[in-house]
């Protein structure tokens, strides 16, 4: 349903051309739901929004990303703007900075459906308090007359949801959608998130650094560093045994169950490299406990690992090709 | 391309939308400020006469060429027998709202000017009674013989008498009820007052007069400027020297000249303060000023003065009069006299008028060539006048002009005699006072004349003043418009009645 | 929310009070004398004696004051030397051709200055951005009074396209005055001919006070739209199919409009003073222009009205701002409660 073929993310700067995402190729298919997880800056999110044609002013999207069997990079904005809302709804990480302050919650997702033309006036109105009552939210009525500011945090990503699914979308892509909300809090939206794929039959693409929502969700994951995929496989075999040095400390991070999600990433020594300073070779090497020579010099290409794949000269998992 | 279409459209769609209702024969002008009032016993401006001297009548017109000449107006005749002086009335003249004129109209419209004693009635001072023996006669009566009362009285407006019992002064302020050429319409307070021609009028118009008059106020002399220059105003009151010299050089424009004023400006020298106390020290300021120096300044245009009285003035001495030049070894020699050599005076001078400060700067640099000091400070014009009045200042701007076609007497008093109001440097000559007193009751002409000489010289003598040019006045009119006729005893005057248009 | 408006109110008449009492003394410590300039040439000291009398300029200054201030409680603006009427009668009949110019103004000045951040927005540093800084630059670079000359020059003078010195052509009946709204009693007379003749009238003094303050205005605005643009709910926006045309008009200007209300309240009072000024140059009938040619003879309660309305606008401008802010933005509901 989703096929991202050697996308490339890359911003021109005064020292000529910084590469966000580094030609990283993989598909979701329909009904799944795909994870994609990274520390921040590993251009997961970017990911996110290219697919959704709402890379940032400056950025040049390379590379070929396939809705639906159509090609949506350089696709003009009018004809995205067909697609995007409709066809693939977005949830944010931020939800108080997602709505707009000046207008009512009711207004703003009555808006997704006015703007595609499936509801108008009080409709509008009415189909938006029914979709705040579908995300769980108590008197819906009251809260679609709502600000964003006087209704909680919840509700709020709530709403956000509510919007993005308004028109039926088939792509829910939601980057990072619990990481601004508390525990319970983040265990209710992951739950509604659940539910509303099954209800609504989405495939969903979910976009996060914490591996414990992945634990909850995920059918496959992808694995991102520094604008490359690391690994990347079924959520089972992946979390079970992972490949690749990188994901085994995001999982150690995760086991941490106590500690804030902030400071989980921290047990990996070090932090992404910055954008115009990638190290030769393979990217995670200063970072590695298992770098050699062969780390430094040469970059590792994904191939299979164990049940998936994995981009890495030393695997944590035997290769098909080591086992024979 | 796109923007070449426009603008060339643009000038035509403008053309199009506003396409002027332009009613026929209307004469737009543009005058320097809006009347304070337009009641002819308080009017004083010559903003406030071009509505007065149009919608009112007077007794008597004097010849805007020979102000020598009086013409009758609404007396046609007049005679002076020692105190008394009779004048024989207009018949058949009605007031614009359809009341006549007669004798009780004049004789309550003096009467009201010398109890508000308020603007021209300096003239008038000496009337001791008006009376009204018949509806045709009046007499009037003067304290002492005055040879120039019907001269005096060419400026004196006559109102209704019905008005005047009927209305207040404010009713007077903003409401016009004259026997004149023009009537009063309308007043838009600070945009325009509307005046229509009076067909009822005694009077005979030309040719092409204009049925409509539009008094404009238009404070800003560049925009009388280029409004005359653009065609929204017909002509103007006062545009700016520079400016009219141009307009006049253009096609569809020529030039009215004229001498309207007596000096400008006229530099008062403090009779009572060092040390322009000293009259060798004023006589060779007097002779060090550069004269040349205004008259470049005025483009040229006018003269110098050699006394108090322009040439044009009926019986003006100043043809036989020495002309006034610098001399800088004169006035060196003056200054060595008065041994005042060295000495420093302070002028506080009005603010508001460029040839005031110009004519300053002269004298500075004059009096530098003298080795006198002369420190220059400028001052609103109340501030400054003061300033000279209070001895606090050694000179004073100003300019020095009679508003009487024919008597000097008004003008003396204002400007050289005591208790004078523009007499700012408190000069005072017992024979002038004499002179001044006995000049209106002296019957003969020639003798008059010799008067005038007389007190001409002695101010001239006095080196009170310095008197710096008499410019021309350069008025621009339109080659579609005749008639305009400079009044030489007025700052700027219009006589809609005489203007016209030509084809 | 009453008691603030009530608070509000309670300062701005300490103000008017402030004003009054300033405007008042300033206007005493200058030795200024209208009754020599109403009593013109060849007049005696006597004449002008007795002129200072009538409007009571021979009384001790605290004496006046007592006078001017008793009548002011009761509305009475005193009276002008210069025209001989009550000020107040003057300001009724000169405020509307201000209020008019002002108007106007304000809304090219809006409308401009939003449309051109818009412009400059769409692609900040690109060539739109600078044409429109340059463009704005150079008319806040020109005094004002330059400014005013130039474009009468040009457009008049020149080019012919404008009219001069006047709110209505000249040699045309004027519609009848309904409300003193020339623009507005054109309409009510339902004369489009006549309303387009005031249009162009009112054109360039308008255009003279408005280029002054562009460059401010587009600045803030483009500033706040620039902001605007890279919160996230613009990204939401878009993310729900719209335009960037739809987000602009329908999320980032509404949330735009508190900061450039805050800068529009402040450069309301430069266009206050600029109508002044331009209204002098133009020749335009209204309080300023009043005021002014008062001035010009130190006839100074013209001018202390002239103070006390403007700064009676200003208050009251500030108070409309202040109750404005919490209609544009709910979140600041708190600040007028």
């Amino acid at each position: 349903m989703l096929e991202v073929e050697n996308l490339t993310v890359s911003f021109s700067g005064r020292d000529g051309r910084a590469v966000a995402v580094d030609g990283i190729s993989f598909s979701v298919a329909a009904g799944e739901t795909f994870v994609i997880i990274g520390e921040s800056g590993s251009g997961k999110s970017l990911t996110g929004m290219a697919i959704a044609g709402l890379a940032p002013e400056g950025a040049r999207v390379g590379g070929a990303i396939r809705f639906d069997g159509q090609d949506v990079v350089g696709l003009p904005d009018a004809r995205m703007r067909r697609v995007r809302g409709r066809q693939i709804g977005i949830v944010y990480q931020d939800p108080l900075g997602a709505l707009n302050p000046v207008h009512t919650v009711g207004d703003q997702i009555a808006e997704a459906l006015r703007v595609h033309g499936l509801a108008r006036g009080r409709e509008a109105m009415a189909r938006a308090v029914s979709l705040l009552e579908r995300v769980r939210i108590p008197d819906p009525a009251r809260v679609a007359r709502s600000y964003p500011h006087q209704i909680s945090g919840g509700m709020r990503q709530r709403a956000v949801i509510a919007m993005a699914v308004a028109c039926n979308p088939k792509l829910l892509i939601a980057d990072e959608p619990t990481t601004a909300l508390d525990v319970t809090i983040k265990a209710q939206v992951l739950d509604l998130l659940r539910d509303l794929k099954a209800e609504l039959s989405l495939t969903t693409l979910l976009i996060t650094h914490d591996m414990g929502v992945v634990a909850e969700v995920a059918d496959r994951i992808l694995v991102m560093y520094a604008g490359t995929v690391v690994e990347v496989g079924p959520a089972a075999s992946l979390m079970d045994r992972p490949a690749h040095p990188y994901t085994s400390v995001l999982l150690a991070s995760a086991m941490m169950a106590e500690a804030p999600p902030q400071t989980a990433l921290t047990v990996v020594p070090g932090g992404t490299p910055p954008l115009g300073a990638m190290p030769e070779g393979c990217r995670f090497h200063p970072r590695c406990p298992r770098a050699t020579a062969r780390c430094r010099a040469e970059v590792p290409v994904l191939r299979g690992v164990g049940g998936g794949q994995a981009a890495c000269h030393h695997p944590l998992v035997e290769t098909p090709e080591d086992a024979l | 391309m796109k923007l070449r279409v426009l603008s060339a459209l643009f000038p035509t769609v403008l053309a199009i939308c506003a396409a002027p209702v332009q009613a026929q024969s209307t004469f737009v002008y543009a005058d320097t400020s809006e009347p304070s009032t337009i009641d002819p016993a308080k009017a004083n401006a010559n903003w406030e006469f071009t509505i007065t001297r149009n919608v009112f009548d007077r007794l008597v017109n004097f010849d805007l060429d020979d102000p020598a000449v009086l013409e009758p107006a609404l007396a046609t005749e007049w005679s002076q027998d020692g105190t008394t002086w009779t004048f024989k009335l207009r018949e058949g003249v009605t007031f614009h709202d359809g009341t006549p004129f007669d004798s009780a109209d004049v004789k309550a419209s003096l009467d009201r000017l010398k109890e508000l004693g308020r603007g021209q009635s300096y003239l008038v001072s000496g009337i001791s009674e008006v009376a009204a023996p018949d509806p045709a006669t009046v007499v009037i009566t003067t304290e002492a013989p005055n040879v120039y009362l019907a001269g005096n009285l060419a400026r004196i407006e006559i109102a209704s008498d019905e008005d005047i019992a009927n209305h207040d002064e404010a009713w007077f302020g903003e409401n016009a009820n004259g026997t004149g050429p023009y009537k009063f319409v309308s007043w838009t307070r600070g945009t325009q007052i509307e005046l229509a021609r009076n067909t009822e009028w005694w009077g005979s118009f030309p040719e092409g007069v204009f049925d409509r008059v539009l008094v404009r106020v238009v404070a800003d002399g560049q925009n009388r400027a280029q409004g005359v220059e653009g065609g929204t105003y017909d002509m103007a009151n006062f545009i700016p020297l520079d400016d009219a010299m141009r307009i006049v050089e253009r096609e569809g424009f020529h030039k009215v000249e004229g001498n309207n004023l007596w000096a400008w400006p006229a530099i008062y020298l403090n009779v009572n303060l060092a040390p322009t106390d000293n009259i060798d020290f004023r006589s060779a300021l007097v002779k060090a000023f550069d004269y040349e120096a205004i008259k470049a300044f005025n483009q040229g245009l006018g003269t110098i003065p050699r006394g108090p009285v322009p040439a044009w003035f009926p019986g003006s001495p100043e043809a036989d009069m020495p002309e006034i030049k610098t001399d800088v070894e004169g006035a060196k020699a003056d200054l060595a006299a008065s041994g005042l050599g060295g000495a420093t005076m302070k002028c506080v001078i009005p603010n508001t008028v460029t040839e005031f400060r110009f004519s300053a700067t002269v004298l500075q640099a004059a009096a530098q060539q003298i080795g006198v000091t002369v420190e220059i400070e400028e001052a609103p014009f109340v501030e400054a006048i003061t300033a000279i009045k209070e001895n606090r200042s050694n000179c004073f701007i100003l300019g020095n002009a009679n508003l009487s076609p024919n008597d000097a007497t008004k003008f003396f008093a204002a400007h050289y005699l005591e208790g004078g109001f523009f007499n700012a440097g408190k000069f005072r000559d017992q024979e002038l006072e004499d002179l001044i007193a006995a000049m209106p009751a002296e019957q003969d002409e020639a003798k008059r004349a010799e008067m005038l000489a007389k007190a001409a010289q002695i101010v001239v003598d006095s080196h009170y003043i310095i008197w710096a040019a008499r410019p021309t006045t350069v008025v621009v009119e339109p080659d579609r418009i005749g008639g305009y006729r400079i009044d030489p005893a007025e700052y700027v005057n219009i006589r809609f009645w005489e203007i016209h248009a030509v084809e | 929310m009453a008691g603030f408006i009530g608070r509000r109110i309670l300062w701005g008449a300490l103000v008017l009070l402030l004003v009054a009492v300033i405007t008042f003394f300033l206007s005493r410590v200058v030795p200024a004398d209208p009754a020599a300039f109403l009593a013109g040439q060849n007049a005696s000291e006597e004449t002008v004696a007795r002129i200072r009398a009538e409007h009571g300029l021979d009384q001790p200054m605290l004496l006046q004051f007592r006078d001017y201030a008793t009548g002011l409680v009761q509305g009475d603006l005193g009276e002008s030397i210069r025209t001989r009427r009550p000020v107040a009668q003057d300001m009724a009949q000169f405020l509307p051709a201000t209020l008019e110019l002002l108007l106007v103004s304000f809304a090219a000045y809006l409308v401009l200055s939003l449309s051109l951040a818009i412009l400059a927005v769409r692609r900040p540093g690109g060539a739109m951005d600078g044409a429109v800084r340059l463009f704005t630059m150079l008319g806040t670079g020109i005094p004002v009074f330059w400014l005013g000359m130039a474009l009468q020059f040009v457009f008049y003078y020149k080019l012919q396209w404008f009219p001069l010195g006047a709110r209505f052509p000249i040699r045309e009946i004027a519609p009848p005055e309904v409300t003193g709204f020339l623009l507005v009693d054109c309409l009510i007379a339902g004369n489009p001919g006549a309303f387009v003749s005031a249009l162009q009238y009112i054109a360039l003094p308008a255009l003279t006070v408005v280029l002054n303050l562009l460059a401010v205005g587009t600045r803030m605005s483009r500033a706040a739209l620039l902001a605007e643009r890279e919160r996230l709910y613009v990204r939401t926006a878009r993310g729900k199919g719209l335009s960037p045309r739809q987000v602009l008009f329908g999320h980032m200007l509404r949330n735009a409009l508190s900061p450039i209300l805050t800068v529009t309240t402040i450069q309301f009072g430069y266009l206050l003073s600029w109508v002044i000024l331009v209204e002098v140059i133009f020749d335009w009938p209204g309080i300023g222009l009043y005021a002014f040619q008062s001035f010009q003879v130190f006839d100074y309660s013209p001018v202390i009205a002239l103070a006390l309305v403007s700064t009676f606008g200003f208050v009251v401008l500030n108070l409309l701002a202040d109750l404005l802010y919490p209609v544009i933005d709910p979140r600041v509901e708190a600040v007028t409660s």
